[in-house]
């Protein structure tokens, strides 16, 4: 007795349709063994759709997150210094790459646009460094 | 079930590792810059804010590394909010992983989570639209 009390307080919190419930309320009084396999066949797709999420977390790759990390480390050392900020950016790009031939994942991505950002920086300011730095002063020639 | 922590906790034992070689190679960084090269760099700027008159994603940087060595929390937030953002994040992880490990105190090392790197993103992009608009329109320097 107790355990069908039990089954029914877990009819009402499945979010099934609102009209399945009174049906399967009136077959229980009829056949109450029904009711508990009407029961799991309802909770089974729900348990198989949450499988995959935590799946997904766990193709997370350390080589996705360092280059990704070189990556943010290169856009921002990139313009103040520009060899350092490429230096960074050519690693988060292999990173990045060795990263995806293992499993493609959206952080690997994220680390080869930030890389290539860094890397083009970086460049930009080597070359406007190089070429402004006559008219500068003596400190940015002595720099570079 | 248990092969997806054993995965989890095989990350965090990898991040961990490369969070002590992220620690020394940026702390032997940071001392060089702010003790050898910073010193030498008599009056030096930003290329882009001497030549275009806008600051660049990591304009501030240097100013917040050397607040928050010294204690001015506020002012490091002021300058690149991605140096304190970067202390909490990493410095809490690496704190809690080693606690975990050493068994102290009934502590859960944090784990990783893809927002954390994506939040990073969004403050390095964020900071630099925040900070130019301050610049240009308000007139607001750092």
């Amino acid at each position: 007795m107790d355990g069908q009390n039990f089954e029914n307080e877990n009819n009402v919190t499945v979010d099934t349709t609102a009209t399945e419930v009174p049906v399967q309320e009136t077959s229980a009084a009829e056949q109450p063994v029904n009711n508990y396999q009407d029961y799991t066949a309802n909770v089974q797709p729900q348990m198989a759709a949450a499988a995959p999420q935590q799946t997904e977390n766990t193709d997370t790759n350390v080589l996705a997150i360092v280059s990704l990390v070189l990556g943010i480390l290169s856009i921002v050392l990139g313009c103040c210094t520009g060899w350092i900020g490429a230096l960074f950016g050519i690693g988060g790009i292999i990173c990045a790459v060795f990263a995806n031939k293992q499993s493609e994942s959206g952080l690997a991505k994220a680390g080869l646009i930030c890389s290539i950002v860094g890397i083009v920086l970086g460049i930009i300011v080597m070359i406007l460094a190089a070429v402004f730095s006559v008219a500068f002063m003596s400190d940015l020639a002595n720099y570079y | 079930m248990q092969t997806t922590t054993k995965k989890q906790r095989s990350l965090e034992d990898q991040l961990y590792i490369a969070g002590w070689f992220f620690l020394l190679a940026g702390s032997i960084g940071i001392f060089v810059y702010l003790h050898i090269i910073l010193p030498r760099l008599n009056g030096y700027t930003c290329v882009v804010y001497r030549l275009f008159g806008i600051y660049c994603p990591g304009c501030g940087g240097t100013r917040a590394v050397s607040a928050l060595l010294t204690g001015h929390f506020g002012q490091a937030l002021w300058y690149h909010p991605l140096v304190p953002y970067t202390v909490v994040i990493f410095g809490g992880f690496m704190l809690s992983q080693t606690l975990a490990r050493l068994h102290i105190g009934r502590i859960r090392g944090w784990c990783f989570h893809e927002w954390h790197l994506y939040g990073a993103v969004v403050i390095m992009i964020g900071n630099f639209i925040f900070k130019n608009i301050l610049l240009l329109v308000f007139h607001i320097t750092l």
